[in-house]
C-alpha cells in the first residue's frame, strides 16, 4: 500500500459537517486534506440550462445519492431476525457527491430548542423521567444551547438563512437577526398561518437556507434570490439560491492553498498505533481503485451517520453497543424521525398551485416542540413539527388524490386531474426517541467488496413514535379542516417500518456525544474518549433526535466542534474533556 | 429491448393502468410503453446504482434487476392470463384485463410478488406519463397539460401565494425547450 505525504489533518467526508471543519481548520494554515467517497460537481448550471436540476426522472431517480452497488448496509426490524442488504434506496436518501447530502437537501434550517440539549435532565425537572419505558434511553447532548449559539447563527449566516427573527416565540435566545428576509407565504402556507393563529398557535416563516435574496455570506460567497422553480429537493439548485456546501463553502475553500478535497476517495478505515490510543492517519481507496495510507495528525470523521458508525465500528474506536444489556457506545442512539400529517384537497376556486416552491417554503409551528408542551403530562415523549410545505410539486413525485380513490384506472385519472392543483400538505416531523432495541452494529454475515463487515441497521418505529405520530397528525387534521380542506387524509404511522417508502433523510446517531463515557462514544467537543485525536461529527452525535430537522444542527456542531480543535486541542493535544 | 410478446402485454398493461378517455391520452398514446422500454434498455434496466446480489432470491423482486423484473413479470401475467381464460393478457377484453388486475391488486391471487410487480408497473406508469418527455414518454407534455403542470425553468416570484390558476397562465416548459435554444 502506497503511503502519501503526511498531513496534519484528514477530513474524511465532504457534506455539511466535513465542509463546515474544513472551512473552520482552513483558517489555522494548516495543511489539511478532505477526502470525499463522491465526485465533484459544477455548480449552478441556471435556470434555464436544460441540465440535470430541470429533470424530474434524475432527481426521483437519486443520481447524485450513494451508489449501493458499491456500497450498501443491512436492515432488519428486531434483533431476532436476519438482517437483509438495501437493495435501493427508498425511506431515505445518502449523497455520494462533493457537497454529500448536503447538495440535495430542502435548506429546512431550524434551531432545536434549548431544552433539546438537556432533554433527560428536562424530563427529570418535569417529574417525568420515573416513568420513561424501560427501552428509551434519553440523554443529554452534553453541552447547552447557549454553548452552540454563535455557531448556529454562523451556521445561518454562512447558508444564508431567510426567517423571521422573533416569531417563533418558542426558540432559544438568538444573538443575531436571520441575514435575510423570510421567504413570502406559500399558498398552503398562508392559509395555514391564518387556520393556525385561529387555533391559538403561533406560526412562522420556516427558516430557509434558500436565499430570498442576493447575499454575499461571511465567506464571500455569493448566493442568488430564490426564484421558486420548485426543483430544489433531490437537485443542486440550479439558480444556486440554495446554501449548501458546493453554493456557500466550497468555493471559498478552492482559494486556499493548504486546503484540498480529493474526490472519489472512500475511507475504508481508522489506522491507530499498536495500543489502540492514537491514529496514525487513514487508509482508503483512491480514484483508481488504489488503496493508499493518508498520514494525519488530526483524524476527523465527517460523513453520514452510517459512515461514521461503521468507520469507528472496523476501526476498533469505542466499545460497539450491545443491545441486550445497553452495554457499550458505538451504534448507540439510532434514531429517525417519525412521520405523519395530513393530505388536504380544496374546492376547485382555492389554486395551490404546488408546484411553485422551494425546498423550504412554507409555514410551520412549534408549539408540540415546546418546553411546556414537552414537559407536561401526554402519553409520549418528545415533540415535533407541523409544517405546511411547498417544496416542489413534480407530479411523479407528488400526485395525491383521496384515500380510497383507485390507484390506476379511469376514476384515479378523474381524480388526479380534479385535485392536482388544489391539493397540500401537512408534515409532521416528530422527534425520535434513542431505544434500546435501535442500534447500528457490524453484519457478521454480509461482507463489501473489500471484505468489510457491511453495517447493519436494527431499527422499527417503537411505541412511543406512533402515539406520538397519531397525536400530531390528529392535530393536523384540525388545522386542515380550519384551512378550509374540503377534505383531509390522515397519514399516521404505523410499524413496521417500510425502508421503500420515502420518508426523510433524518438519520442520526451511532456516535453519541455526551458528558458520559458510559453512555456517549464522543465527548462533548465530538471527540473520541478513547483515541483522543479522532473527532466524528455529524449527525452521528446526536442521542436522540428532536423534532426538528437535524441540518442547522449538524452544521452548528461541526463548527463547535472544529474550533474546539483550533482552539484548544491544536495547543495542548490531549482529551478535552475527562 | 422488449420482445414484441412483452410489448403487445405491456402495452395492455398500461392502458388499463391509464385509459384513454375525453380528458387525456391513454398511457400508451402518451409514449409510455417507448418510455419503458427506454429505460429497461439503459442504466436503469440493469440496476445500476443498485444492489444486486450475486445469488438473487428466486421470490425476492428487489434482488432483481428492473429488466428481469418486467421479463418476469409479463411473462407471469400471461401465465395468469393463460390460466383463466386461455389466452395472453394483451388478448383479454379490456374489462377482463382489469377484472384480473383488481384481483392482483386485492392479493386474490396466489402468487408469491405479482402484487409487487402491479406496483413496480403502477410506478413505471406514472413515470413515463407524468417525466420530462425528453425520455419518451408524457408526448408532447400530454401528462402535464392534463393535470396542469407547466414543466421546468419557471421563475414563480411573481406567482408565489396568489391565488391564480398559474398553470393557465404560464407556458408548458420542457428540457428540450433549453437544449434547443442553447
Amino acid at each position: 500500500m502506497r503511503t502519501l505525504p503526511r498531513k496534519d489533518a484528514v477530513i474524511c467526508g465532504v457534506g455539511w459537517a466535513g465542509s463546515v471543519v474544513l472551512a473552520e481548520l482552513a483558517q489555522t494554515g494548516l495543511d489539511i486534506v478532505g477526502l470525499e467517497r463522491g465526485k465533484a460537481r459544477a455548480p449552478a448550471p441556471g435556470l434555464q440550462a436544460g441540465a440535470i436540476e430541470q429533470d424530474d426522472l434524475q432527481g426521483l431517480r437519486g443520481a447524485m445519492m450513494q451508489d449501493l452497488s458499491v456500497e450498501t448496509i443491512t436492515h432488519r426490524h428486531e434483533a431476532s431476525q436476519t438482517a437483509r442488504p438495501l437493495n435501493r434506496f427508498g425511506a431515505y436518501l445518502l449523497g455520494e457527491v462533493v457537497g454529500g447530502a448536503g447538495v440535495a437537501w430542502n435548506g429546512i434550517n431550524t434551531r432545536f430548542n434549548p431544552h433539546d440539549f438537556e432533554f433527560r435532565t428536562h424530563l427529570a425537572k418535569a417529574g417525568r423521567l420515573a416513568q420513561i419505558p424501560d427501552d428509551m434511553q434519553v440523554a443529554d447532548f452534553g453541552i447547552s444551547y447557549k454553548d452552540i449559539e454563535a455557531d448556529y447563527d454562523w451556521f445561518e449566516a454562512i447558508t444564508g438563512t431567510s426567517g423571521q427573527s422573533g416569531a417563533n416565540p418558542f426558540e432559544g435566545f438568538r444573538s443575531h437577526a436571520y441575514r435575510n428576509p423570510p421567504l413570502p407565504d406559500s399558498m398552503s402556507g398562508s392559509l395555514f398561518r391564518t387556520a393556525a393563529t385561529k387555533l391559538g398557535y403561533h406560526p412562522y416563516p420556516i427558516p430557509a437556507a434558500n436565499s430570498s435574496r442576493e447575499f454575499v455570506n461571511p465567506l464571500g460567497v455569493k448566493l442568488h434570490a430564490c426564484v421558486f422553480c420548485g426543483f430544489c429537493d433531490r437537485f443542486q439548485c440550479p439558480v444556486g439560491a440554495k446554501g449548501t456546501p458546493v453554493s456557500a463553502i466550497l468555493p471559498a475553500l478552492a482559494r486556499q492553498r493548504n486546503v484540498e478535497i480529493r474526490a472519489q476517495s472512500r475511507v475504508l478505515k481508522v489506522v491507530l498505533d499498536k495500543e489502540g490510543k492514537h491514529a496514525r492517519g487513514v487508509e482508503y481507496v483512491d480514484a483508481e481503485g488504489q488503496r493508499v495510507f493518508q498520514p494525519a495528525d488530526v483524524v476527523v470523521l465527517s460523513g453520514y451517520t452510517y459512515s461514521n458508525t461503521h468507520l469507528m465500528l472496523l476501526s476498533g474506536i469505542g466499545k460497539p453497543y450491545d443491545p441486550r444489556h445497553g452495554e457499550g457506545v458505538v451504534g448507540r442512539g439510532y434514531a429517525y424521525h417519525v412521520r405523519g400529517g395530513a393530505t388536504m384537497f380544496f374546492d376547485e376556486g382555492t389554486w395551490i398551485n404546488g408546484f411553485i416552491g422551494s425546498g423550504a417554503l412554507g409555514t410551520t409551528i412549534d408549539d408540540f416542540n415546546s418546553a411546556a408542551f414537552t414537559a407536561s403530562s401526554t402519553d409520549f415523549y418528545g415533540g415535533g413539527m407541523i409544517t405546511a410545505e411547498s417544496s416542489g410539486g413534480r407530479p411523479i413525485r407528488r400526485m395525491a388524490v383521496p384515500a380510497g380513490t383507485p390507484r390506476w384506472g379511469a376514476e384515479w385519472k378523474k381524480a388526479a386531474v380534479r385535485y392536482y392543483n388544489h391539493t397540500a400538505r401537512l408534515n409532521v416531523c416528530g422527534a425520535s426517541m434513542a431505544d434500546r432495541r435501535n442500534y447500528l452494529d457490524l453484519d457478521p454475515s454480509s461482507v463489501d467488496r473489500w471484505g468489510r463487515p457491511r453495517l447493519r441497521m436494527t431499527f422499527d418505529f417503537r411505541e412511543n413514535d406512533i402515539k406520538l405520530s397519531r397525536f400530531l397528525t390528529e392535530r393536523s387534521l384540525e388545522i386542515a379542516r380550519e384551512m378550509g380542506a374540503v377534505r383531509a387524509d390522515g397519514t399516521a404511522a404505523s410499524a413496521p417500518y417500510d425502508t421503500k417508502a420515502y420518508q426523510g433523510s433524518h438519520n442520526t446517531g451511532g456516535v453519541p456525544m455526551g458528558a458520559d463515557p458510559a453512555t456517549s462514544a464522543v465527548n462533548p467537543y465530538l471527540q473520541s474518549w478513547s483515541v483522543p485525536n479522532v473527532f466524528v461529527v455529524g449527525g452521528s452525535a446526536f442521542p436522540q433526535l428532536p423534532g426538528k430537522n437535524p441540518t442547522a444542527t449538524i452544521g452548528a456542531l461541526a463548527r463547535w466542534s472544529a474550533r474546539a480543535i483550533r482552539e484548544r486541542y491544536l495547543k495542548n493535544e490531549r482529551a478535552l474533556a475527562a | 429491448m422488449l420482445t414484441a410478446k412483452e410489448h403487445a402485454c405491456l402495452a395492455a398493461l398500461v392502458d388499463c393502468l391509464i385509459p384513454a378517455d375525453a380528458i387525456g391520452p391513454s398511457a400508451s398514446d402518451a409514449g409510455v410503453v417507448a418510455f419503458i422500454d427506454g429505460q429497461l434498455g439503459g442504466d436503469y434496466g440493469a440496476g445500476k446504482g443498485t444492489y444486486l446480489p450475486a445469488e438473487p432470491d428466486a421470490d425476492i423482486p428487489g434482488d432483481w434487476s428492473p429488466r428481469t423484473f418486467y421479463s418476469k413479470g409479463l411473462a407471469a401475467l400471461d401465465e395468469l392470463a393463460r390460466q383463466s381464460a386461455g389466452c395472453d393478457f394483451a388478448q383479454l377484453d379490456p374489462g377482463d384485463r382489469h377484472e384480473l388486475l383488481s384481483a392482483i391488486e386485492r392479493k386474490a391471487i396466489a402468487h408469491p410478488w405479482i402484487a409487487h410487480f402491479l406496483d413496480q408497473a403502477i410506478q413505471s406508469t406514472m413515470e413515463g406519463y407524468f417525466s420530462d418527455p425528453i425520455h419518451g414518454g408524457n408526448r408532447n407534455a400530454g401528462g402535464w397539460k392534463m393535470v396542469g403542470f407547466p414543466g421546468c425553468g419557471h421563475d414563480y416570484r411573481s406567482f408565489v401565494g396568489k391565488n391564480l390558476p398559474v398553470a393557465q397562465l404560464v407556458p408548458i416548459q420542457t428540457i428540450a425547450d433549453f437544449r434547443d435554444r442553447t
